[in-house]
């Protein structure tokens, strides 16, 4: 009896191992390779600081005295995109000695008055001189976004940033320091 | 009576020896020679309307946007002589961590705007399909499919042979690495003819960049090989193929 079951045992493992032959159905697999996607980039790389100090050892600058930066601002990436800029992160010290007389009540970022020109264009942000005085001040630059159009992929330009500090402001001035940054945003375009 | 079987034995013997060379009749024999059971093919040839199926998807300098697409397709004949019952087709993304979108010149992490630079981040499911369809050559064989389009209504795709892995409401090259399209009809055998031009069926595919609405700069000069995988089965209950997955290599090859 043992011997016949071992038998069975035999005759259905050669009959599945038959069976395993004849379930492989055919197939075929190809590939198509040498797609890609490849991502572009938007680097904006800028070069380019200054300061003006009207404290005790600064800059030694007073009412009347001006000055330009030069920053270069450069695409680097392979990607088209548009320019901001903006004067931000002030850092303001009110610095005028006590021993100033008269004290005067003006304010550095109040009467130091900006302009800008790119590749020596002027840019207009005239409609940023909100008291209408002629003149676009630090304080009414703070946190405003100003567009400088189009930065082309590869490109750079170079953006002037002239300061005038008024020859009318007043002892207020006098050890004031002011410090920001100036925030320039790519986006593409 | 042993010697009496053994004598009607021997009798029947003769008798039949006699009657063999009595019923020897006129007979003839023919051979049917030359008889042979070859296996059929199931050959699966990918073209496009060149030679090579290769290539077929290349978009170089990508970023958000919606205008920022790319469209291809894939002709697929049987060039065996056995039809098949029906194709699948995976996905295989080989992506790098790269600086400037090109990989020929060396992998490098970058640039200082990516703000991921031990990755790819979430880029695979940023790049959603815009279209596809599944068609069949001469027109009037097999309705085509379309698998996923876009009307007035909004975005569709077919969730019977698609699902959306992560539940964004898009296919995405996501979704299709980690899943198989099966089920779709086979094109004929065209049994060592193919590819003729006429009889193939035909894989469309439109990509696009999704523009998220917020920094994507996590993927700034990185690079995705999407190497699509199309199998012949012959049988309904087969299953060839596996999702392709992701694979992300990095500077070193780590």
């Amino acid at each position: 009896m043992k011997n016949g079951l071992l038998a069975l045992l035999v005759v259905g493992v050669v009959l599945s191992g038959l069976g395993a032959g004849t379930w492989a159905y055919f197939d075929d697999t190809e590939t198509s390779s040498g797609n890609y996607i490849a991502a572009g980039t938007l680097d904006l790389v800028v070069n380019g600081v200054g300061t003006f100090d009207t404290s005790l050892g600064g800059d030694g600058i007073g009412p009347g005295d001006s000055d330009n930066w030069g920053i270069t601002i450069q695409n680097a990436g392979t990607v088209d995109g548009t320019l901001t800029l903006k004067f931000t992160n002030y850092d303001y010290t009110e610095g005028t000695p006590a021993t100033i007389h008269p004290a005067g009540s003006d304010d550095l970022k109040d009467v130091t008055y900006i302009t800008l020109s790119l590749e020596g264009n002027p840019v207009d942000i005239s409609a940023l001189d909100t008291n209408g005085d002629g003149h676009v001040s630090l304080s009414e630059l703070e946190n405003q976004v100003i567009d400088l159009g189009a930065l082309t992929a590869g490109s750079s330009e170079t953006l002037t940033v002239s300061w005038e500090i008024d020859p009318d402001a007043d002892n207020g001035i006098q050890g004031d320091k002011i410090q920001f940054d100036i925030e320039f945003h790519l986006q593409q375009s | 009576m042993r010697s009496i079987a053994a004598t009607f034995l021997l009798i029947g013997f003769v008798l039949a020896a006699a009657g063999y060379g009595t019923w020897a009749v006129y007979e003839d024999t023919e051979a049917s020679a030359d008889n042979s059971i070859t296996d059929g093919t199931l050959d699966l040839v990918l073209t496009d309307t060149t030679p090579s199926a290769d290539a077929q998807w290349m978009l170089f300098n990508a970023y958000p946007g919606n205008n920022v697409q790319e469209e291809g397709d894939i002709r697929i004949y049987n060039n065996g002589s056995i039809d098949a019952d029906h194709v699948e087709i995976s996905f295989e993304l080989s992506c790098y961590e790269d600086n400037d979108g090109n990989i020929s010149n060396g992998i490098v992490a970058g640039p200082e705007s990516d703000t991921n630079q031990t990755g790819i981040g979430n880029w695979p499911k940023e790049i959603i399909v815009l279209s596809m369809a599944y068609t069949e050559s001469p027109s009037n064989s097999n309705s085509g499919l379309d698998l996923v389009y876009t009307d007035l209504n909004g975005y569709h795709y077919n969730s019977s042979y698609l699902t959306d892995i992560d539940g964004d409401g898009y296919i995405t090259l996501y979704d299709l690495s980690q899943q198989v399209i099966t089920g779709l009809y086979a094109p004929p055998a065209l049994n060592g003819n193919a590819p003729d031009g006429d009889h193939y069926t035909t894989f469309q595919m439109k990509l696009q960049v999704r523009n998220m609405n917020y920094p994507q700069n996590d993927w700034q000069g990185d690079v995705c090989e999407l190497v699509v995988h199309v199998a012949l089965a012959q049988n309904p209950n087969q299953h060839v193929l596996s999702p392709g997955g992701v694979t992300v290599h990095l500077p070193g090859g780590s």
